[in-house]
């Protein structure tokens, strides 16, 4: 209990070292528009994201069948975490800037050929998954639907 | 908590079933948990050592050596971040059922508790965010982009600490071997007869391991529970590998969504700030100029003056605070032997300032550890020709173990703090 104590002790001096790094520097932090930023991350997160991620998480249920259902979410989340990185370079106005050394790719199609890889690697992973399931003799799922 | 109606608001996320997959569980709380927070330490702990550069104190000097640290330490700061956006995204849907739960909380305390988890998830996504941002360039704000992430990443990392420590035994039960076991045991038992977790989790040993936030409504398959951790470190995995060319050389190739080309630029270095760009194309070409030393025996250099002193040659990276890192020949004489000439005290620091007249980054502090670094150079040629304007010619500093922005270009005089 005592390090739980002290281990929650020092997160709470963390806090208080973040709170007066902004006090300390007005001019450069604009507490009002960073608490504006704060606040619109979690909105965006848990009034935005997450709604939408479990719409698609409802509409894979229904469209994709069941023994490709795993891999097909897995392939999702690996292109969300994909596409939150590349949309921001790809909408920056900063690409073609006098360097000529930022941003300098076609992220928005390096998107689209990554997708094509996730893809075609879940449907691969799916035919091999599932043949070795027929081999086996047993249903297929790909994998124990709620082991873990 | 006085002043709530007892029961939940009549509105879909509050009603039982709302949240059908069964695999959200400690089990899978403490994993992501555990990822994250592995992430988060690593890229809050190199954020540090980046501060510590850039605002040096000086009871925690910094060593010059090994040359490549600033570029092994920012490369993990980035690349860390990156890869936790998938990890949170993931251990944020795992835990979104909690944001439903009814009453809000019992206690002052589990309200403080659920205060903490809101300031460190609107931290972490704020960091991870602001930082893709500053890496794109998208300067969509009203602060200064390092003084406040900064400033929240203290927030991040206090809050993650406070919210181990409220949480500690359900982290614990989480990682435990039994509770894997009894999880598994749980989710085959359901499995098998097709029960709820509920029922899993009462085939398994007490507590009720893993069925803290699940609600058996939904029988179709689904991924497992290895299966999302396996999702978040796949997510993580690709964004690295997109990516990490912009520090790692060997995986350039796979940089499909580098914001950086290590070989892009002209005489193959990457430019962040042009001559154009900083206004200094006409000073920096002026026939005129000369490096001007302030010290005991100050002085002014002309070209063929720093040609004069010993030539050497140091093979340096460039280490920009985005990521990305560049290593070259750089040539020109050494810092220590322009400031001996002038007599500079050897434990002095010295502030190197450029001919750009405006700029956050027009001047820097050199700690003596680095000013007298035989590899420090105010460097004149790179890879064996004469510095391009965009890489500071007439005259940069470079130095081992140091952010970009300190490697001031265009300079035009060396001053004894």
């Amino acid at each position: 209990m005592t390090g739980r104590i002290v281990v929650g002790a020092v997160g709470v001096t963390g806090i208080g070292v973040g709170i007066a790094e902004v006090l300390l520097n007005l001019e450069q932090t604009s507490p009002f528009g960073l608490a504006g930023w704060l606040v619109g991350v979690l909105v965006l997160d848990d009034g935005i994201l997450m709604p939408l991620a479990l719409g698609l998480g409802w509409l894979v249920r229904r469209v994709v069948p069941a023994r490709a259902r795993p891999l097909a979410q897995l392939g999702l989340v690996v292109l969300t975490g994909l596409a939150f990185v590349a949309v921001p370079f790809a909408v920056s106005p900063a690409r073609g800037d006098q360097s000529g050394t930022l941003l300098t790719q076609p992220y928005l199609l390096n998107l689209a050929i990554l997708a094509t890889v996730v893809a075609a690697g879940v449907a691969v992973a799916v035919l091999v998954t599932g043949r070795a399931g027929r081999r086996d003799g047993r249903a297929v799922p790909v994998s124990p639907p709620h082991s873990g | 908590m006085r002043g709530l109606p007892a029961t939940a608001p009549e509105l879909p996320p509050f009603r039982p079933g709302a949240f059908p997959s069964r695999v959200r569980s400690e089990w899978l709380s403490a994993r992501l948990g555990l990822l994250l927070g592995s992430a988060v330490t690593v890229c809050f702990t190199t954020g540090l050592v980046s501060h510590l550069h850039q605002h040096p104190v000086s009871w925690l000097p910094l060593p010059a050596d090994p040359v490549w640290a600033y570029q092994v330490s920012q490369g993990l700061h980035v690349t860390t971040g990156l890869a936790a956006i998938p990890l949170l995204a993931v251990k944020l849907w795992a835990v979104y059922p909690k944001l439903f739960a009814w009453p809000p909380a019992t206690s002052l305390t589990a309200l403080a508790e659920r205060a903490s988890i809101a300031v460190l998830a609107a931290g972490t996504g704020f960091e991870l965010l602001t930082g893709v941002f500053n890496l794109a360039h998208l300067y969509l704000w009203p602060f200064f982009f390092p003084t406040a992430h900064y400033a929240v990443a203290w927030l991040v990392a206090g809050s993650v600490l406070l919210h181990v420590a409220v949480r500690w035994p359900a982290i614990v039960r989480g990682l435990s071997r039994r509770a894997s076991a009894a999880v598994a045991a749980g989710a085959e038992a359901a499995g098998a007869e097709g029960a709820g977790a509920e029922a899993a989790a009462a085939a398994a040993s007490k507590p009720a391991i893993g069925t803290e936030d699940v609600t058996p409504q939904d029988d179709e398959a689904g991924p497992s529970r290895r299966g999302v951790l396996v999702a978040a470190v796949g997510g993580a995995a690709a964004v690295v590998v997109t990516t990490v060319g912009q520090t790692f050389p060997p995986l350039r190739w796979a940089g499909l969504l580098a914001p950086r080309s290590p070989g892009a630029g002209g005489q193959r270095v990457p430019v962040n700030r042009t001559a154009g760009g900083a206004g200094v194309v006409r000073a920096a070409q002026d026939p005129a100029y000369r490096l001007v030393v302030t010290g005991p025996r100050g002085r002014s250099f002309s070209l063929a003056d720093l040609a004069r002193l010993p030539q050497v040659q140091a093979e340096l990276p460039i280490a920009c605070v985005e990521g990305w890192s560049a290593s070259a020949r750089w040539s020109g004489p050494r810092l220590r032997d322009v400031l001996d000439a002038c007599g500079v005290p050897a434990d002095a620091t010295v502030e190197v300032t450029s001919l750009e007249r405006h700029g956050l980054y027009a001047s820097a502090q050199v700690p003596p550890g680095f000013a007298r670094h035989p590899l420090t150079l105010l460097a004149t040629g790179l890879d064996g020709a004469p510095l391009s304007l965009d890489h500071g010619y007439p005259v940069r500093l470079i130095a081992p173990n140091r952010p970009g922005v300190l490697q001031t270009k265009w300079v035009g005089s060396v001053s004894v703090q």
